[in-house]
């Protein structure tokens, strides 16, 4: 865990362009929340491969998402249930249901579909938040750091040097 | 920057649809040992199959050389299957149902030998096969029914006929004695030559004397004829005496002369032989086939039981990221696995069977239509044609119905062992068979009944049909009969059906049986009678000549009597 997070910190603090690592964690965020089978997992999938995506943060990102899903199963299912039973879209879906593909996508699950409709919600307002929160982040925090005495003298420090590689090794 | 990932597009576009091709051509192999693990699993013991052939558009699956390896017998196959195609609805597999629209199944083989033995998974609980305790069946009580030795039964029986004897000799004896008393009477020659003196000198006093003289010897004529008179009462008498007498032996004559005829009769009341007891040969000699195969209906039936009674319950799964599946109405309702049609051809052991299959499927309240199997076979090792149809609609569990029905059109049977055993070992050397069965099992309440003809037959035993045990007499009565039907039903509950045997073979039995028992008791009374006259010949012939001896005694007798007789009326005059 700590390592998780030491990483995170790491990936944060890098060169790494914001945009790739708020995709990341937008795309694990959508990951995290729906079942294995979904439509969503699979667009995921497509996008992970097709886009430069940062894949490290995206499975921090999944892992810290699914350890808290069970916390949102209730909500998914309540938004899923009533949106599969709305009588407007019943033609629709029954259509869907007739169709072999969508069956096997689970369209008709109550977290499949409850996940996809908060996921398509939540998934710009999360890129941006989170792309804006990693700028700030690194203009702020890190180069505060970067300019601190502390920072300078771990730098210049042999001891701490030998620690971290060797903690580098180990991790 | 770019945001495009050239190499992931590339891996996509590229590696994904090599990816597939490759999983096409590994699909088989995957798909065999996914098939064998599973239904080795289903069938206990080792399944093989020699090649799976998977063709994805449309989606076929072709299962060659598949063998199931039999758990009781590892070293051959339950069943063999040469060639297995499934043509399965890809479009119902996305939606997580197996709907096979067609299966071809290719010579199907039962307990074929395997070229190694198979391997035999053991099961934790090994079920006990519990035999019913056999209830107490008739059985050939042949010595109850045998007819007894002739020598222990005379010896035996309590026989009148020498008391008999005894007492007619006695009564010839005591005759006799009474006689001689009338002989001496007669042949009292002295008295009868004094009336002779008498009336001659009476007869000369009369003609020479005077007339005082006359009356004198009138007189004395008078008194002769009195006392003539007397004699000739005494004869009357003893004429009469002669004649109860004679009466008398005559009765205790035709007594001892009859009496091993009497003999006989009492010996004959005293040993019985009907056919009363044998009135259901039929059950007593195909009740242990028949029961044998309830017992095994009963076995097939405790297997299929929980598949009749159990109800699929759809359960609510509450698990993370599970959820719950939103139904809407379905265009074309399928159940969870159907197999629409299947046609298959079986190699059994009488010959080559071609068989149909419709709407088997997991759960037939979806598609509303019951199972239907059916299985015929023409131009049988044994049999001109066999079928057999199978129907079973669990729509409603509640009230589930099963019907079973096997017809055989002329069916040939060659050494069929009927009865075993030393006491009645019988044989239906050839016959042939037509039958027509049915069997239905609705909501667990069994009714079944079957018709059976068989003409043509042939009954041997190697036992000695001209003797006269029980056993040899059934034997020789089979062997007579020609053609028998066999009715049986069977209802109320499964596992514990009533059962009624009924055949004309029972009628025909009891006739040949009584023709051929009173066959034997006639010849049986006659060595009876014919053993009892040649014990009581010596006295049988005493009697007679006894009898002969006392006619020509008697003659004597009334010939001295009528001499006499005629003699003292000469004198009377």
């Amino acid at each position: 865990m700590i390592s998780t997070i030491s990483k995170l910190f790491r990936l944060l603090s890098s060169d790494i362009e914001p945009n790739q690592l708020s995709m990341g964690i937008t795309l694990g965020l959508i990951a995290g929340l729906s079942p294995v089978l979904s439509l969503q997992s699979i667009l995921v999938l497509i996008l992970l491969i097709s886009l430069r995506v940062n894949l490290s943060i995206f499975v921090i990102s999944l892992g810290l998402i699914s350890l808290v899903a069970f916390l949102a199963d209730a909500v998914l299912i309540t938004i899923g249930h009533s949106v599969l039973t709305m009588p407007e879209l019943s033609v629709i879906f029954t259509d869907m249901y007739n169709t072999g593909l969508w069956r096997f996508l689970n369209f008709n699950n109550t977290v499949a579909m409850g996940s996809l409709l908060v996921s398509i919600i939540a998934a710009i307002p999360c890129y941006l938040l989170s792309h804006y929160l990693i700028v700030k982040y690194r203009s702020s925090v890190v180069e505060k750091w970067k300019r601190s005495a502390i920072f300078k003298y771990m730098q210049n420090s042999k001891l701490i040097g030998k620690v971290a590689a060797i903690s580098d090794k180990v991790s | 920057m770019k945001m495009i990932r050239t190499k992931g597009l590339l891996s996509l576009f590229i590696g994904l649809p090599l990816l597939l091709v490759v999983l096409m051509f590994i699909s088989g192999p995957v798909v065999k040992l996914i098939l064998e693990s599973q239904l080795s699993s289903i069938n206990g013991a080792e399944v093989n199959i020699d090649a799976v052939d998977i063709s994805y558009w449309p989606f076929t699956m072709t299962l060659s050389d598949l063998q199931a390896t039999d758990k009781e017998s590892p070293e051959q196959n339950l069943i063999a299957v040469d060639k297995a195609l499934l043509a399965i609805k890809s479009e119902s597999l996305l939606k997580g149902k197996l709907v096979i629209s067609d299966m071809k199944l290719e010579n199907i083989q039962f307990s074929t030998a395997r070229k190694s033995q198979g391997e035999v998974f053991k099961n934790e609980a090994t079920e006990v096969e519990t035999t019913e305790p056999n209830s107490q069946k008739p059985g050939f009580a042949s010595g109850s029914l045998d007819l007894p030795d002739i020598n222990d039964l005379m010896n035996k029986a309590d026989l009148k006929s020498p008391a008999a004897f005894n007492a007619f000799e006695e009564q010839a004896d005591k005759t006799k004695k009474s006689w001689h008393e009338v002989e001496v009477f007669l042949d009292d020659k002295k008295k009868w030559d004094a009336y002779k003196v008498r009336y001659r000198k009476i007869k000369a006093e009369y003609k020479k004397g005077n007339t005082k003289q006359r009356l004198k010897a009138l007189k004395k004529l008078k008194s002769l004829n009195k006392e003539i008179k007397v004699e000739l009462k005494t004869f009357s008498q003893q004429r009469k005496k002669l004649k109860t007498d004679f009466n008398n032996l005559k009765q205790t004559y035709k007594a001892a002369k009859n009496s091993p005829d009497n003999d006989l009769d009492t010996m004959k009341n005293s040993y019985s032989l009907n056919s009363n007891n044998l009135e259901n040969i039929s059950r007593l000699i195909f009740d242990d086939k028949i029961t044998g195969y309830v017992s095994l209906g009963k076995k097939y039936y405790k297997k299929i039981q929980p598949f009749l009674e159990s109800e699929e319950e759809e359960s609510v799964q509450t698990e993370r990221n599970k959820g719950k599946y939103v139904l809407f109405e379905d265009s074309e309702p399928e159940p969870d696995f159907l197999i629409e049609g299947a046609s298959f051809t079986a190699r059994l052991h009488s010959g080559l069977f071609q068989g149909t299959a419709t709407d088997i499927a997991s759960n037939q309240k979806v598609q509303n239509k019951a199972s239907v199997m059916q299985l015929k076979g023409d131009k049988l090792k044994h049999s001109k044609a066999e079928e057999m149809k199978l129907v079973v609609d669990v729509r409603d569990k509640k009230a589930s119905i099963v019907k079973f029905s096997y017809d055989i059109t002329a069916r040939k049977i060659s050494d069929y062992k009927v009865a075993g055993g030393d006491t009645l070992p019988l044989v239906m050397k050839s016959a042939q068979l037509d039958m027509s069965s049915e069997i239905s099992l609705i909501n667990n309440k069994l009714k079944g009944n079957l018709d059976s003809h068989f003409t043509h037959v042939n009954f041997i035993s190697n036992k000695d049909t001209s003797g006269r045990s029980l056993s040899s007499i059934i034997a020789a009565a089979f062997l007579k009969v020609e053609r028998f039907k066999i009715d049986a039903t069977a209802n109320g509950k499964v596992l514990k059906p009533k059962l009624k045997i009924k055949s004309d073979i029972d009628n025909k039995i009891n006739k040949q049986l009584k023709v051929r028992l009173n066959q034997i008791k006639k010849e049986y009374a006659l060595e009876l009678k014919a053993k009892l006259k040649q014990r009581y010949a010596g006295q049988l012939e005493n009697v007679e000549n006894i009898m002969s001896g006392i006619n020509k005694y008697k003659k004597d007798l009334e010939d001295k009597q009528s001499a006499l007789e005629n003699k003292l009326n000469k004198y009377k005059k």
